[in-house]
């Protein structure tokens, strides 16, 4: 619970598939390592003031990722094909989960695989190793960098319920969510495929496949030719994505929860996300303009909460759990 | 990721003001009053730079969005209040730094990276060779060895005279006051001009290799005492470090990669390379150039996985 402000408290928590977090605001898997590779930033994140963190994603064997250049800018965004570099499940489970114990707030364990096997195989060894150490498995289907795994996944319903449901069952009940891609003909059949496989979540989006060409030589600028554009020139796709999903689970009364995400980088973005349908936010590239954005776009949705609750006088507008999934639409 | 060395000073993101602006029209070099950030900075390490002034942000933390990534310089210089950087305009990131005013507000992040934090004893001359704007991290290199009272050269390549950074053809000496700079603080200056005639003709490992030829200072026979610092294209390095192999000097670079965030986090900005250990055995491994760089030592870059 947040400040006191006129005799009334703001109310940050929310409820995500049955889990409080502290506040909706969550950093997204890649965009913040492994929350233990800058000690002397971690030092200033303030982990009462976030609602999750997601780690960057691992395979079942560690990885060392697509050749470089790996990053380019675009307006308002970058593209990435990192490749998955990562360390596998083995060092996730003995070395940076126990690291990032005692911890203030919900650990994400982002999971890649080349076959359906592979994210159970993942999943089953957390599980079994790591049980206490982390509260979410994010199951991604929709990295655009792979040569074999990730979005293959993610771009067919039946696929994708394959996968989520393979990892249901070896999750023995931690909550599962599926991160979708967003570059798909029907995103709500593959959320909807999804959610019936009883997936606890949804993370929407990652990142939309694209590519930056240099003029000069005549070749693309990424190493890997394609990669994945995200940031605020994403934002309005992605909340399209939210808003759809939203409305099909609701069609079909689904209550799966959805993280929204793609180019969130104000306290307003973040807040239009959750009229949009989703439960949380989570902040990918903004990260990288500033590691602490998170504190400043917590800040913004509170002062936004606050003003509105002064104009309207309604005791909801100072909880944020009653913003989510109250957009009309015409 | 998990095998790195700490950081060698903790990180700050922090809001400065610019106190001083000189631009030829082409290098610019931006003052911040910046006490703390420069008492804790290390020669060779860098800071990830906003490139808006930061009153352009407002309260619902709405950035400007071109462009949106900060972009990494070394540091220049210390100077009595903080630090300064020297960059080149070459894109959008950089002109709009450029067209910084005295007084504005720019948010930086860092000390990032390895640095210098001493030279090691056994260390008679620092050598700093440059390629062209690498020269910019190297003013730092000089005060410091100034004040250890360790003998310095900087070796500066560029293709034309009318190539080297901050210029003023009305100036006696260098011309140039990033030059006239190195002089002052008695660090020897070797020039070497690839396409023109105004200097040494040749790169300036060419030049290098002269005076080594020749005995000249810091080269002795045998070469001894030396610290090689380079930093430039990747082209220039990786001649500069071959070049130094054979007669085992120690070589170290001040190595340029796209970066994400500065921080060690997003991968992006990482070259193949090794873990060496006492005995010699090699490790391979991704090195990112943000949290193990910019300075590296010349054997742990795999170069032939880089030119691939
Ligand atoms: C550790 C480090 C220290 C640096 N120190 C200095 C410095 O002291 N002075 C200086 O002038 N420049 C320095 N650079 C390079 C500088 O960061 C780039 O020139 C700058 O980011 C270009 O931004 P831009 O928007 O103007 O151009 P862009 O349009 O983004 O790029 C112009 C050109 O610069 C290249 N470039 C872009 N970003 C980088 C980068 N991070 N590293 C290398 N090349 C890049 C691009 O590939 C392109 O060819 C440093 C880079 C690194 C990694
Ligand atoms: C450099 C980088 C690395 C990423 N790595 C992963 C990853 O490992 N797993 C994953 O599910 N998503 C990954 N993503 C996608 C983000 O988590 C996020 O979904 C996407 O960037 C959209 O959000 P944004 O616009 O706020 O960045 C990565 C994104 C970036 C920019
Ligand atoms: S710039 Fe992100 S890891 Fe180096």
């Amino acid at each position: 619970m947040g400040m006191k402000d006129n005799g009334e408290f703001i109310d940050m928590r929310v409820d995500l598939a049955g889990m409080e977090l502290r506040n909706p605001v969550i950093l997204s898997s890649g965009t913040w390592g492994y929350g233990v590779e800058a000690p002397d930033i971690i030092e200033q994140v303030d982990s009462s003031r976030l609602g999750g963190i997601a780690l960057k994603g691992i395979f079942y064997e560690p990885r060392c990722g697509n050749p470089t250049p790996r990053l380019a800018e675009t307006s308002g965004g970058l593209l990435n094909a990192i490749g998955l570099e990562g360390v596998g499940v083995k060092a996730m489970a003995e070395e940076v989960l126990p690291c990032l114990h005692p911890r203030k707030t919900r650990i994400f364990v982002n999971i890649c695989g080349t076959s359906r096997e592979e994210y159970a195989r993942i999943t089953g060894e957390l599980v079994q190793k790591a049980w206490d150490l982390f509260d979410v498995i994010e199951v991604n289907i929709s990295c655009p960098n792979l040569d074999c795994g990730g979005m293959e996944f993610g771009t067919d319903p039946k696929s994708a319920a394959e996968v989520a449901g393979a990892v249901r069952k070896a999750a023995e009940g931690k909550p599962v969510f599926v991160k979708l891609a967003p570059l798909v003909t029907d995103i709500s059949s593959i959320a909807l495929a999804v959610a019936e496989t009883g997936a606890e979540g949804l993370s929407l989006v990652n990142t939309y496949p694209a590519m930056l060409i240099d003029l000069d030589r005549r070749k693309p600028v990424l190493a890997k030719n394609f990669g994945g554009l995200s940031g605020p020139a994403i934002k309005p796709m992605a909340l399209r994505a939210v808003c759809l999903v939203r409305k099909a689970l609701k069609t079909h009364a689904l209550s799966t929860a959805i993280i929204g995400m793609g180019g969130i980088s104000s306290g307003r973005d973040a807040l239009e996300f959750l009229v949009a349908g989703a439960d949380a936010i989570s902040l990918g590239t903004i990260n990288f303009v500033n590691p602490l954005a998170y504190e400043k776009i917590l800040s913004a949705m509170e002062e936004i909460m606050r003003d509105r609750f002064a104009q309207t006088g309604n005791p909801e507008d100072l909880r944020v759990r009653f913003w989510s999934g109250t957009l009309t639409l015409n | 990721m998990l095998n790195e060395p700490p950081p060698q000073s903790p990180a700050r993101i922090e809001t400065v003001r610019v106190t001083r602006v000189e631009t030829d029209g082409r290098f610019t070099r931006l003052s911040f009053h910046a006490p703390e950030q420069a008492k804790r900075a290390l020669a060779g390490q860098f800071f990830q730079v906003t490139c808006h002034p930061a009153d352009e942000i407002d309260s619902f933390h709405t950035i400007p969005l071109s462009p949106l990534l900060n972009r990494p310089f070394s540091i220049n210089r210390w100077i009595e209040d903080g630090f300064s950087i020297l960059f080149e305009m070459v894109g959008p990131g950089t002109r709009r730094l450029g067209a910084s005013k005295q007084g504005d507000r720019i948010t930086v992040l860092g000390p990032l990276g390895q640095g210098l934090a001493e030279i090691p004893p056994h260390v008679q001359h620092l050598v700093l060779i440059a390629g062209g704007i690498g020269v910019a991290a190297f003013t730092a290199f000089a005060q410091l060895a100034q004040q250890r009272g360790v003998a310095c050269s900087l070796y500066y390549g560029v293709n034309r005279g009318t190539d080297l950074a901050l210029r003023n053809p009305r100036r006696k000496g260098y011309q140039s006051r990033l030059l006239d700079e190195f002089d002052s603080l008695g660090c020897r200056c070797a020039l070497s001009s690839m396409l023109d005639g105004s200097f040494f003709p040749g790169t300036v490992v060419d030049l290098l290799e002269r005076d080594r030829q020749e005995n000249c200072v810091p080269f002795g026979d045998p070469v001894e005492g030396i610290l090689m610092i380079g930093c430039g294209p990747w082209a220039m390095i990786n001649a500069l470090a071959k070049w130094a192999m054979p007669y085992q000097i120690p070589c170290f670079l001040l190595i340029e990669e796209m970066m994400g965030c500065g921080l060690g986090i997003c991968r992006s900005c990482v070259v193949p390379g090794y873990d060496i250990r006492e005995d010699g055995t090699k490790t391979p491994r991704n090195i990112a150039v943000c949290r193990e760089g910019p300075l590296i030592a010349a054997e742990r870059i795999d170069w032939e996985k880089k030119w691939e």
